[in-house]
Formats: C-alpha cells, structure tokens, sequence
C-alpha cells in the first residue's frame, strides 16, 4: 500500500494560559496526541464540540500554526523538513475553507481577482488565462461568470461560500480541510452546498478533512469520521458503524443529542452534563467528569485508542455498550 | 454627485453659521472685555466709550446682525487690542502655523505609519516592543515638555539649534519635531493596532493558505483593508493642524495662529476670537469632507455604486 496523503504522529498543540502576571501559564492541550491517515480521495470528518480542538488540528495541518510536539507527514513529506519551495508547493496541494465566507473573503478584492490570484502569484497563468480559468471554476461551482467583477457584499451568503470553494479549488489541490464550512448557512443553502461538495468530490483527485459540530451535516459529506474531546481523538471509524453503533460514551451522548424526526425513537442514552472544562483532567479519561458509565479504573488509567470491531475507540467499556440510541433506530 | 455637494454644502453652511451664533453669544456672556483690555481700574467713563466705540452697548441680537452684515462682506472687524485688521491678522498667522503643523503631519505619517507595520508584522518582538514603548512615550510627554526637553538638548547643551522665535527655517525644526513625535506617536499607536486586527481576519489565514506571498499579503490583502480606519484616524488628527499646536507655538515663541488665539482669548479681543473659531470651522468641515471623499475611493461599498 502506499503512503498516504496526509499522516500526523502524535500531534499535539499547547496553549499557555496566562492567569495573571508572572503567575506560571496554564497549560492547555488543544491537540493531544493525534494519531490520523488520510489517503487519497479519502474523506474524514472530525467533530466534537466547541473547544474540542478540532480547528487547531485543521489549522495545524496546513501548516497554520506549529505544533508544540509531533509530526505531520503530507505526501511523506515531514512539515519540519520542508525548504521554502516546500511549503510553497504544500500550499499549492492543499487549501482551506473556513466558517464564515465573507469574513474568509477580502472585502477590497473583486471576486474575480481572489480567485486568479492563486495562479497568478504561483505562476501558473497569465493574467488573462488566470482570469479565464477562475471564470471556468466559478461555473464549476454553480455560479455565473458575471460575477467576476463583484465584491463580496453584493452576494448572498451561499454564493460567498460557493466562491470560497471555488478560491481553494483554483489551483487544484489534492487535500481541502473544511472547516465548518457550512455552520454559517442557512440550512437549505448547506444542502446545496453539501451536494457541491460531493459533486466536486466526484470530478476531482481530492481528499477532503471535513472539521465540523454539525452530525447531520457530516454524514452526508465524509467517509469516515474523528470524535475529538478535549483535544483527544475518542472515536474513530467508517462513518456508516459509528453513527449505527457508536462505542465511545461521548460519540453516543452527541449523537443521542441530534433531534430526530421520528417520534418513536426515544433517547435511551443518558444526557451528559456540564461543559468541557479543560482544566480539571489530572490522570485518567478525560471524559470522565461528565460520563455516566465512569468507573474506578476510569479515573487512574488512561483509556488509549484501541481496535473493537473495526472502529477504534478510547473507553475502557466500549465493548458493554449495545448497538442502540437513536440513530440505530433501536427503541428500549 | 451635485446631490452629495449641494447636501455637504448646506450642511457646511448649518454647522458654520450655528457655530458663529454660538461663540457670539457665549463670548458676550463670559466677562466684559471693556474691563478686560483697559484693566480693572480704568473709568467707567473710559470703559463705556470703549464699549460706544466696538458697538458693545447695544443689544446681542442686534449686535449679532451687524456682525452678520460685515462678515458677509469679508469684514470681520478690527483687533480690540490694536486696531489690526482681522483678516490680516489671520492670513498672516495661518501659514506660520501650517508650516510648522502640515510638515510635521506629514513627518509623522512617514515616521509613524511604516513603524506601525513592522511592529504589527513583527508583532511581540523587540523591534515591536521598541516602536510601541517610544510611541507610549511620546504619546504621554505633554507636547510642552518634549519641546523643553529639545530646547534643553539642542539649544542650551548643544547650542545648534535657536530655542524660540520664528525668523528662520531653523526656528521652525524644534517645533516641527515636537509636534511630530506626538503625532507620530499616536499614528503608530493605531496603525498597528488595526493592521493586527486585519491580519487576524480570516481571508488574511486564506492567503497564507494559498501561499501568496507575505509582501503581497500585507500590500493586497492586509494595507487596503487597514486603510479606511487609517484614514478616518489621520482625518482625526488632521483637524487639530490648525488649532492644535498651541502649546507648540506657546513653548517656542512661534507667532502661529495658535499664539494669536491664546493672547486674544486672554485678552478678550472678541472680534479676533470670533474669526479664528470661524476659521477653525471651516478648516475642520473641509478635512471631514476631504475624508468622505476618500472614504469613496476605499471603500469598495461606495466604490461600487458609482
């Protein structure tokens, strides 16, 4: 088997915390860990809720912000290890898609020349071609070449994202990180959009990192899926065995939380309570605060990432859970 | 567009007249300047012949009207203190004051704006934290201070440059310095602060992501983004080029509109103190349109419906 696209070895980002002057910084693990593959054409999402550090991983990978330990391996390429021309080509091969597309698009710059611009500083295209192929990628993204010489404000939110899309598709990367790309939307307009995604999925040599809060959205974007807690990859598997029998507590309690539309189908799963509070995990799970099934060992052992039946989950009970809550459609 | 004129020019008009009226009442209200020019012990004869003399014994409305009457025609009166015409003196100062005023503005835009830039690009470094201390500095030094700590420097211990006056071009450095550093000061202060804010905007981590180079992200993305509260803060500092450099002119015997109006004020010479706030109005009406205009030129929002 080959490499594959994008590898990150325990990955791990902290944060200092200053709680007040010459007090020693609070540590804070945004990133902790991280263990992920992405193949080609390959498409991941990773949820959680917010704080969960699901965007410092995104920004992490691209190269955004450094980690404090660990490696990123794009194309078998180490992040550490690029040369100038490196980074230059990973920026090329790679893209991102953030939350709010007008604030993601500089309100100076004609639609058009945001999206050329790509090819022009790389060298790709003259001026003219660069401008004929941004005018091609915005058809390719539903929208009409007339809107080439707008500025963000005169388009509607679904269109700004839609030239964002188009923006970080321009120079035709092989990895797109999304991050919560559709959040901002109106929920009929993240259907299209989701549907674009998929569309231009099919079209093209990419993989997506699809980082969002939104389970119902995800599921119809990404093959396989990350459950981030605290900085923790908790859950990972194909998106189709987790969302029907999620072993973690956390994945369970999230997706027992997404409303369903079918009255008979109860919540069997005890709601988890409280917030994310990064500060009080001292040994053990992480979880362990707001979970209802915590016992003993929970508390002086860390549970690690291990394979049970194909997923990979870090409980220490992931086995005692029975293939239920909502999305199973199983009633109690 | 004559629409947008005709409506800048009513306004203009408005905020002039209503300003006139204003300090024409305050000023007649705020102490008698009979008293004030000829002294607390002159004669009640001398002071009501004063007063026959400038029209101040007639009622505020009236007084007010003649005061319309003469002005539309370009006479403001004459100086209570010596008999000057007013639009000479004002014609005179003016150009003393703008000497010193626009070419120190323009020093601290050049001083104050590239060292903006760097700290925000260099931000949290040393050259970052150097810009930002000198910039507390100057900004807190009252501007009186900082001009006697030049003239303590450069007149009294070096002895190159003359400590007051304004005969020369040479006078006119210290005050130009002085009046620079607290602009240039303030200018660095908030050029950084909003390039930060810029660079923390997501399109500016969408460019760094498609690997546009960092020149062309701080001079395509970041600068033109930056530039509509620069402009707005420099359309700020601007207004006080006229009136602002009092202390200045004061510190080094700069005989600058701002010196005028301080002697007149003190000495209740109405008729100058009238004029000059008139002039200041008008000054400050016109930099305010000056930045709307500009506003139209970076603004893509109002850039676009034209």
């Amino acid at each position: 088997m080959s490499a594959p696209l994008l590898e990150t070895r325990n990955l791990t980002k902290a944060f200092g915390q200053k709680t007040g002057w010459l007090a020693k910084p609070k540590i804070l693990c945004a990133s902790s860990s991280i263990d992920l593959q992405l193949n080609a054409r390959e498409r991941l999402g990773i949820v959680g809720e917010s704080g969960s550090g699901k965007s410092t991983l995104g920004r992490l990978i691209l190269g955004l912000t450094p980690p404090t330990e660990g490696e990123i391996f794009f194309e078998g390429v180490n992040h550490k290890a690029r040369s100038l021309q490196g980074w230059k080509q990973f920026r090329v091969r790679t893209s991102l898609v953030q939350q709010n597309p007008l604030s993601a698009l500089n309100p100076q710059m004609t639609i058009g020349e945001q999206i050329s611009e790509g090819l022009l500083v790389h060298h790709f295209a003259s001026r003219a071609a660069s401008y004929e192929r941004a005018a091609a990628m915005l058809d390719q993204v539903g929208l009409s070449s007339a809107m080439m010489s707008r500025y963000p404000h005169q388009m509607s939110g679904g269109q700004r994202q839609r030239v964002v899309i188009a923006r970080a598709l321009i120079l035709d990367p092989k990895l797109v990180v999304f991050d919560e790309a559709v959040s901002a939307l109106d929920v009929s307009v993240q259907a299209q959009v989701v549907a674009l995604l998929r569309d231009l999925w099919q079209q093209r040599d990419l993989a997506y990192v699809f980082i969002t809060h939104d389970l119902r959205v995800v599921r119809h974007v990404v093959d396989r899926i990350a459950v981030m807690y605290l900085g923790r990859v908790v859950e990972t598997g194909d998106i189709k065995s987790v969302y029907e029998w999620p072993r973690h507590p956390y994945t369970r309690a999230l997706l027992a939380s997404v409303p369903s539309m079918d009255p008979t189908i109860r919540n069997i799963q005890p709601p988890i309570n409280g917030e994310l509070d990064p500060g009080k995990i001292a040994g053990g799970c992480p979880f362990r605060p707001r979970c209802p099934f915590a016992i003993e060992r929970c508390g002086t052992e860390a549970p690690l990432l291990r394979d049970v039946a194909g997923q990979r989950v870090a409980c220490h009970r992931a086995e005692e859970f029975p293939r239920s809550v909502q999305m199973g459609k199983e009633v109690a | 567009m004559t629409g947008f004129i005709l409506s800048k020019a009513v306004r203009a008009f408005a905020v002039l007249f209503s300003t006139a009226l204003f300090v024409f009442v305050v000023l007649r209200f705020s102490g008698d300047p009979a008293e004030r020019m000829l002294g607390e012990f002159a004669t009640p004869e001398a002071q009501a012949a004063f007063r026959t003399l400038w029209g101040l014994d007639k009622s505020i409305p009236e007084q007010f009207l003649i005061y319309l009457q003469h002005a539309i025609q370009g006479d403001f009166g004459k100086s209570f203190a010596d008999g000057r015409d007013v639009f000479d003196i004002i014609t005179q100062s003016i150009p003393k004051t703008l000497t010193v005023s626009v070419s120190a503005f323009i020093i601290a835009i050049l001083l104050g704006i590239p060292a903006g830039i760097v700290a925000a690009i260099r931000r949290d470094s040393a050259i970052d934290r150097l810009v930002m201390a000198t910039a507390v500095l100057g900004h807190s030094i009252p501007m009186f201070l900082v001009g006697l700590i030049f003239i303590f420097i450069f007149a009294v211990w070096l002895r190159v440059l003359p400590s007051s006056g304004s005969s020369t071009w040479r006078h006119a450095i210290l005050p130009i310095a002085t009046f620079a550093l607290y602009n240039a000061a303030s200018i660095s202060r908030f050029a950084r602060a909003t390039l930060i804010e810029v660079l923390e905007q997501p399109y500016i981590a969408a460019a760094r992501g498609d690997g546009i180079p960092p020149s062309e992200i701080i001079l395509r993305h970041a600068l033109p983004n930056a530039a509509i509260p620069l402009v707005t803060m420099l359309g700020i500092l601007a207004t006080s080029l006229l009136g602002g450099t009092v202390l200045v002119e004061t510190v080094f015997a700069w005989t600058g509109i701002g010196a005028q109006f301080v002697r007149a004020v003190g000495q209740g010479d109405l008729n100058v103190v009238q004029a000059m706030i008139l002039v200041f109005t008008v000054f400050v009406v016109m930099i305010n349109l000056t930045v709307e205009i500009l506003y139209a030129f970076l603004n893509p929002k109002i850039r676009s419906q034209q």
